[in-house]
């Protein structure tokens, strides 16, 4: 029979440690927060083998006494949060006080400290969570904290960190942010030797910005700024040819901590409405202050989440102050996006019950559009276009060639830039443009298998990369290569591309390139090379597919109706998505009573 | 308030050369019709987008009032181009409308008003020289089909022009090739100067040139303007800012070999395989044997193409892939009778040069299998 006894101190402290320490990144983004904590102007973060084997962090804060010291490693011992009521007014950034116990259970951990009143300063030691010290040493004020050989106890652990460049990538970003939130602080980071960053702390939020996007590029964001009673607000947001591929860069501080936000991203997006490429986000550093009592942090681990009492507030605030913004800087915000059509509205409890709520849903679906019903029920007719199941297998190749020609669908029009409208004996189809490029780019990466042409440039493109950008690429180097996009180091934080898919030629492939890197920054490498090379070959379909919403002429329809009919899969985008719906005759006959 | 007399056919003309300069998409309406100023002798006639274009025409007229007008270019145009070939009365009122009459015909088109209409402002600075109208003709329909169409890199969308010893050095690159065209200058004296004129007023350039015109075209670039003068007709244009590619380092500094090819046989044959190239990214491989340059090109769907003309070789044997269209396209282009393909590595930039002219590069860069 299994005896329960409590878990040893050390055991637990390393089990909660999994809930703080994921990665190098999350060490240096704890022991960082500390030293702004600690009253800092000046935070210097050194890296060695991505963080792997030493995170050095080194600040010239009020450090501590050697009782301080003492508590600091002992669980849930802080001095932020005395009681209940303190917790409502939080405003320092480590206030759950487990991120050195839990760090000096998976790694070797050495503090070295020293008030500046004090003569002389003290040292601590804790390694896999047994504390040595503190003793007596002398050293500069301020406080130094050396994390050595992270997740050497833990091997499960270790064996799941990426390469160095990810793991650096990772830190750098954490640094960055915390750069943002504090401009007035001067921070510098070392990875092995080499200065990845560093910002003047001057306090002027575009210093730093300068400083992670280069100078030219900074000269393109706009200031924003909003006053009110519930939150008040200040940053940079990038104008509408500054943008990426994802929300990533987007960098929203409220109280001065970093956050991810839906709704702020969202609120960021709507104010630039139509300004704004279709599947572009774009880039920001927002400072929003709102009273503690109006935020709750405490929602996730690592903080990164946040709660407001009022969204739609903050949401307003942050879209109008946006759009002024813009429109100060001579961007339009007349151009807004059409509104959604909004869902409707459940009718009053009783009033409808049970079939007639549905019949009514669909009454409404049946008045936005005619083809709702059978869309969504897939019942009789309006179905994702199937091509002929034995598309010419068996005929020579020359001979499918002309086949395909004859069944090509005949062009008709092009319906909001976005449609093609055509004719397949008496069906009408509707092609969705973007995903038919994407289709048609992806066979023509696949397919290839083997025997890939790629085009190599007279002008080669030089791309200035953020440090997590530059080492996306570094990790993927070969895969990108054998994709076609031979892309040489050019300096710490340049490429230079040298050669493109030939199937990219006449695309905007700058662009294809650049949300490629940004969207490798994130992308969880799959451990087989032929799932990454399939992965990889998707996301440059997405990118390279620049088709989205623009004027096509009648050749340019045709052709890609025809290179779609081509591919293997003509009906389905690689998310699952339709690319051709198609209306039978007999489906239009029965909508006109006929 | 204007009010002049001139031919239908002058004005015909003048029209359909400036309402070329309406872009259609300006958000401002006067900007979307032709203005028009009875000044002397002369009607002028000016229409512009503001940005790209700018076409001006002066014609000769019998000014009663002077004044100005503007009214919709369109609605002007297909007046004028249907009336008959007789005297035109133009007459402005007060509100702007403009009362057009010939033979047994009379229009009022409503207009706007001509305080309201922007020009370029007029060119200061600037270097001027003159060349004629031919040579200017060969030089563009040399270089502009090699700019980019991709909107997001503006600078690429234009060419080069520079100014430096006494020479007129034009480049255009869409990153893919570059084309070069130099032509000797006289009498600009010792400046240099570069600028990047855009392919939408090149074309239209290209458009309005006659090569037969006796007439020089006199050029004036200014720092953020050009100015094309062909007799009574003007082209303006914003220059796209920007510092253009370092096109230097893009010319090859050496080959290995050469092929010299009959440009007519060379065409002819790349045509023939493009129909095969077209469904492999527009690749033909380019392989010589001793004096024989085979053409190959081969698609998965399709099937395989392989053409073969009499070259002269020197060095060893050469084989590189190049997209077909961007061969053609430089082919098309020149009018001599050979060309010359300088080459090193497979995947080296190749320069190519019509046989015995100097003043023209073609520098494309290979494909490649991976």
């Amino acid at each position: 029979m299994p005896t329960i006894h409590v878990l040893p101190e050390n055991l637990a402290n390393r089990i909660a440690a999994g809930e703080v320490v994921e990665r190098p990144a999350s060490v240096v983004k704890e022991l960082v927060e500390n030293a702004i904590d600690a009253g800092a102007t000046r935070v210097e973060v050194e890296l060695r083998g991505g963080g792997r084997d030493l995170i050095r962090v080194t600040d010239n804060g009020c450090g501590m006494t050697p009782d301080d010291l003492s508590m600091a490693v002992q669980r849930f011992a802080t001095s932020k949060v005395a009681d209940v009521e303190d917790l409502e007014r939080i405003l320092t950034m480590g206030f759950r006080g487990e991120a050195l116990p839990s760090i000096g259970a998976v790694a070797q951990l050495r503090i070295t400290t020293r008030p500046v009143a004090m003569d002389e300063g003290s040292t601590l030691v804790v390694e896999g969570g047994v504390v040595r010290g503190p003793e007596r040493t002398g050293c500069p004020p301020g406080t130094v904290v050396e994390v050595a050989r992270l997740f050497y106890n833990t091997p499960a652990r270790l064996k799941f960190l990426a390469t160095t460049a990810t793991e650096r990538g990772h830190c750098v970003a954490w640094v960055q942010y915390l750069a943002l939130s504090r401009p007035d602080i001067a921070f510098r980071l070392v990875h092995d030797g080499q200065v990845l960053f560093a910002t003047p702390g001057s306090g002027e939020l575009a210093a730093v910005v300068a400083t992670i996007y280069g100078s030219a590029a900074a000269r393109d964001f706009i200031p924003v700024q909003a006053e009110t009673e519930a939150v008040s607000l200040h940053g940079l947001i990038s104008g509408p040819r500054l943008t990426r591929a994802t929300r990533h860069y987007q960098h929203f501080f409220v109280n001065r901590r970093f956050v991810r936000s839906r709704q702020l991203s969202h609120a960021l997006t709507e104010a630039y409405g139509l300004l704004l490429p279709p599947g572009k986000s774009p880039v920001c550093a927002v400072h929003l202050t709102l009273a503690p009592e109006h935020v709750d942090p405490n929602v996730h681990p690592t903080k990164i989440e946040v709660r407001f009492r009022h969204p739609h507030v903050v949401h307003t605030v942050l879209q109008q102050a946006c759009e002024e913004a813009l429109a100060a800087a001579g961007f339009r915000a007349l151009t807004q996006r059409p509104p959604r059509t909004s869902p409707v509205s459940p009718p009053a409890a009783g009033v409808f019950a049970g079939p007639d709520l549905e019949q009514q849903r669909r009454a409404e679906r049946l008045r936005v559009n005619p083809f709702a019903e059978s869309l969504d029920e897939r019942e009789d007719g309006v179905e994702v276009f199937a091509p002929p199941p034995d598309r010419g297998t068996s005929a020579t190749p020359l001979f499918v060639a002309h086949e395909e020609a004859a069944d090509s669908p005949e062009v008709l029009g092009q319906l909001a830039n976005r449609y093609i409208v055509a004719r397949s004996g008496h069906d009408l189809l509707l092609v969705d443009q973007h995903r038919a490029a994407e289709r048609v780019l992806l066979h023509a990466l696949e397919a290839s298998a083997g025997r890939l042409v790629r085009q190599l440039l007279a002008v080669p493109l030089s791309l200035e990369l953020t440090p997590a950008e530059a080492a996306a690429v570094e990790d993927h180097r070969q895969a990108l290569a054998a994709l076609g996009f031979e892309l040489e180091a050019f300096g710490p934080s340049a490429s230079l591309l040298r050669s493109i898919p030939a199937a990219l030629v006449g695309e905007d492939y700058e662009t294809a390139v650049r949300d490629l890197i940004s969207d490798l920054v994130a992308w969880e490498a799959p451990s087989s090379a032929e799932r990454r090379q399939e992965q990889l070959r998707a996301m440059v379909a997405c990118h390279g597919a620049t088709k989205k919403n623009c004027a096509l002429t009648r050749e340019e329809m045709q052709r890609l109706i025809r290179d779609l009919m081509a591919t293997d899969a003509p009906a389905v985008c690689p998310h699952g998505d339709p690319i051709i719906v198609s209306f039978p005759l007999s489906l239009l006959d029965r909508r006109f009573r006929r | 308030m204007l009010k002049l007399a001139c031919p239908q056919h002058a004005l015909l003309e003048g029209v359909q050369i400036v309402s070329r300069g309406v872009s259609g998409r300006s958000t401002q309406p006067v900007q979307n019709n032709v203005y028009l100023e009875g000044r002397g002798r002369e009607l002028r006639l000016v229409a512009t987008d503001l940005e790209y274009l700018s076409l001006e025409a002066l014609l000769e007229a019998n000014v009663l009032e002077e004044g100005a007008t503007t009214v919709p270019a369109r609605i002007l145009s297909e007046v004028a181009s249907a009336l008959p070939n007789e005297e035109v009365a133009l007459e402005a009122d007060e509100t702007h409308g403009m009362n057009i009459r010939c033979g047994r015909s009379r229009y009022e088109i409503r207009g706007l008003s001509a305080a309201d209409f922007t020009m370029l402002p007029p060119l200061e600075q600037a270097v001027r020289f003159e060349m004629p109208q031919g040579q200017l003709e060969t030089i563009l329909a040399r270089t502009v089909f090699a700019t980019s169409r991709d909107e997001t890199r503006p600078i690429l969308t234009g060419a080069l022009f520079r100014i430096a010893e006494e020479r007129l050095e034009v480049v255009a690159t869409d990153t893919y090739r570059l084309a070069l065209q130099t032509a000797p200058l006289e009498g600009v004296g010792d400046v240099t100067r570069s600028a990047i004129v855009s392919r939408r007023a090149l074309t239209e350039l290209a458009r309005i040139l006659d090569g037969d015109s006796p007439d020089p075209v006199q050029v004036a670039i200014g720092d953020s303007q050009v100015e094309f003068r062909l007799g009574k007709v003007t082209l303006g244009s914003r220059l796209i800012e920007g510092q253009f590619v370092n096109y230097a380092k893009v010319i090859p500094a050496s080959y290995e070999r050469r092929i010299i090819a009959n440009i007519k046989e060379l065409s002819a044959a790349l045509h023939r395989a493009l129909i095969v190239a077209r469904e492999d990214a527009n690749r033909v491989v380019l392989k010589t044997e001793g004096g024989t340059l085979k053409i190959t090109a081969s698609s998965q769907d399709v099937g395989h193409a392989e053409e073969s003309i009499p070259v002269t070789l020197e060095g060893d044997d050469a084989e590189i892939a190049f997209n077909a269209r961007y061969l053609l396209d430089m082919l098309d282009a020149v009018n001599t009778t050979e060309v010359v393909m300088e080459l090193s590595g497979p995947l080296n930039s190749g320069a190519i040069k019509p046989v015995g002219d100097d003043t023209y590069l073609y520098v494309l860069m290979p494909m490649q299998i991976l």
